[in-house]
């Protein structure tokens, strides 16, 4: 027992004076959780405060292209002006316009009868414009266009029909409510950003404990203390036991304090908080399954290196791949199908997933025991092979 | 306090070590010489118990090595020639947490510190960061280690490999102290005869992976200038 705790002692002692360490693993998912939170919250957010630059430009004054006008600012997610159309692809040339339509000469006309052989809308589409933008654009002009179109038509079949009947026939229905699904249950809490950023970030610097481990471990490998401590009886387990607790330990601190920036921090910029859910348990074994894998695979790449410069680099490439697969720098539900299915490949996303699943859907252990199993097969995997290198290397030593 | 019978070692064809028996007795300082690739290294990891023999057996005050490992390497103090610290933990530091790995705790791991600090001479030292060290420091802390806990036998390395002249003066004396105040069973490998001269009682002989010479007093070498010279003149006629 006192050699566990004379190891555990050790590895706190280390650690404490590796400054460079300790900021990769509190400060930068702090600040990557913080920062991709606040850039990311109107992609998640249903109230999106997202406006796409648009611009109308009517070449005729008529009721319908008043109409037109008026209805199209109604629209949300768009930041409306007004200018001529001769002026628009210079204003799209300075980024000042995104999206422009032009309302042609004849569009009241056309808008009384009941095909449009003839466009009198046309749109201008900035080439750095997303393909969103682009098709929430063309689905409001469409829209309104065809309402103004309907309502003209029947105005033509009604010559009685009053102003205000026409107004009231152009008013915006609402044809239904809304709910979003956490398990089984409806609710109105909504997805937000920082729910994906907290658990991604989080995932990620744990993986990061690599820095830390190597640091001590290829030392102690270099300069013969592993033999010096073999023959004072400590076994290959027990130095990897009393190696893994204290960075166990780490991975809990690092889990609860970002846990309190997604809480507390990220509001505190504008940001949605962090909704953890009711499932605590289940995200305390999450987050204890990672623990294991990520400082298994940190101990099983440390066997192997030769120096701390090769584990940073090697660790760190490795981590930043596992992360781009993983879903972590860009959620996973943003790529095409043959990413997502390479993600299987990245023991981030099994993480990730499991924190998702917890956050957004309320599950338990039953709904993500394949995540949690892949973790645990992949870190026992990581520690029989750090231990197999260790073993060897300590005969090949003599 | 060892008692080696006809230990052989080979790694692929070649043996590295090929039936070497020897003893070596209580409270002695024994000289363990002999050229490069002569079989030092790997016998030290054999009578470590890092390194297990193709034939032969090893006892430590009686105790069969291989059979009762955790036991027998209690008694051991091993200083290897590389210096096996953590260079981010300060002096004390490492001699608490190798203490406690050696099972000491309480007012034994304090007692055991100050002891081993003041033979070494580092007490103006013990609380700054190793790797702030000089090399020699280092040696003599990387020794202070392998007295921790007062163990009746110790193995060193090469211990004086790279250290200054003053250093090596404290190391020496050390283990001289060692010897004759507690009676510490000491094997010592060395490339400098003046050295072994100085502090060995007895001499073992390594070359090629047999013993060439056992129980010979080290005042023999005195007067040849090399080991080189010493087995020429010696050993191979």
């Amino acid at each position: 027992m006192r050699k566990y705790a004379a190891g555990i002692l050790k590895e706190f002692w280390l650690l404490k004076r590796d400054i460079h360490a300790l900021m990769v693993l509190f400060v930068m998912p702090s600040l990557f959780i913080l920062i991709m939170s606040l850039a990311m919250r109107d992609a998640f957010s249903q109230n999106s405060e997202v406006h796409f630059k648009a611009m109308v430009a009517c070449e005729e004054n008529s009721s319908a292209s008043r109409d037109f006008l008026a209805h199209l600012k109604a629209i949300k997610g768009f930041e409306w002006s007004e200018g001529k159309s001769t002026q628009l692809p210079a204003l799209m040339m300075e980024h000042e316009v995104l999206l422009g339509v032009i309302v042609r000469a004849g569009f009241d006309e056309a808008t009384h009868k009941n095909s449009s052989q003839n466009p009198k809308l046309t749109l201008l589409i900035a080439p750095e414009s997303t393909p969103v933008a682009k098709i929430l654009f063309e689905t409001a002009v469409a829209g309104t266009a065809a309402k103004i179109n309907m309502v003209n038509q029947m105005s033509s079949l009604n010559p009685w029909m009053t102003r205000e009947e026409k107004e009231e026939a152009l008013v915006e229905k609402v044809w239904f409510e809304e709910h979003f699904l956490q398990g089984k249950d409806t609710t109105d809490i909504r997805p937000t950003s920082v729910q994906q950023s907290v658990p991604a970030w989080l995932i990620f610097s744990m993986f990061f404990i690599i820095i830390p481990i190597s640091n001590t471990f290829v030392n102690e490998r270099r300069l013969g203390t592993l033999a010096r401590l073999a023959v004072m009886n400590v076994s290959i387990g027990n130095l990897l036991v009393s190696k893994m607790i204290p960075y166990f330990v780490i991975n809990q601190i690092q889990f609860i304090a970002m846990l309190m920036v997604g809480m507390f921090i990220v509001p505190l910029f504008g940001g949605d908080a962090l909704r953890i859910g009711d499932n605590i348990g289940a995200l305390l074994v999450v987050s204890s399954v990672l623990s294991f894998a990520s400082i298994s695979y940190a101990l099983a790449l440390a066997s192997f290196v030769r120096t701390t410069d090769q584990a940073v680099t090697i660790g760190g490439v490795l981590n930043i791949i596992f992360a781009a697969i993983g879903g972590i720098m860009i959620p996973l539900f943003v790529m095409p199908p043959f990413m997502q299915q390479l993600a299987l490949f990245s023991p981030m996303s099994w993480g990730l997933e499991s924190f998702l699943a917890i956050f957004l859907h309320n599950s338990g252990l039953n709904d993500i025991w394949l995540s949690l199993g892949a973790l645990i097969l992949f870190g026992s995997f990581c520690l029989g092979l750090a231990a197999w290198k260790l073993n060897r290397e300590l005969k090949e030593a003599q | 306090m060892i008692v080696v019978r006809t230990v052989t070692k080979y790694f692929g064809e070649k043996a590295a070590l090929n039936g070497i028996s020897f003893s070596v007795p209580r409270g002695s300082i024994t000289g363990l010489i002999g050229r490069n690739g002569a079989g030092k290294t790997t016998l030290m990891g054999i009578l470590c118990g890092l390194i297990r023999p193709d034939e032969g057996s090893i006892q430590i005050s009686g105790i069969e090595l291989f059979d009762n490992m955790t036991l027998a390497r209690e008694m051991i103090g091993y200083v290897p020639q590389k210096t096996s610290l953590y260079p981010e933990m300060t002096g004390r530091e490492n001699l608490m947490y190798f203490g406690l790995i050696r099972g000491l705790g309480g007012k034994k791991l304090t007692d055991s510190i100050h002891e081993v600090m003041v033979a070494t001479s580092l007490e103006e030292v013990l609380d700054r960061r190793v790797s702030h060290y000089s090399g020699g420091m280092q040696k003599r802390l990387n020794l202070a280690i392998g007295l921790l806990g007062n163990p009746p036998l110790l193995y060193l390395d090469e211990p004086t490999v790279g250290v200054d002249q003053e250093s090596r003066e404290i190391i020496l004396e050390t283990l001289l102290k060692m010897s004759h105040e507690r009676g510490t069973t000491i094997l010592y490998t060395s490339h400098y005869l003046q050295e072994i001269e100085r502090i060995c009682d007895r001499l073992i002989i390594l070359d090629d992976g047999v013993v060439v010479a056992n129980d010979l007093s080290a005042t023999l070498l005195r007067e040849s200038e090399s080991l080189e010279q010493y087995l020429e003149e010696n050993i191979q006629k």
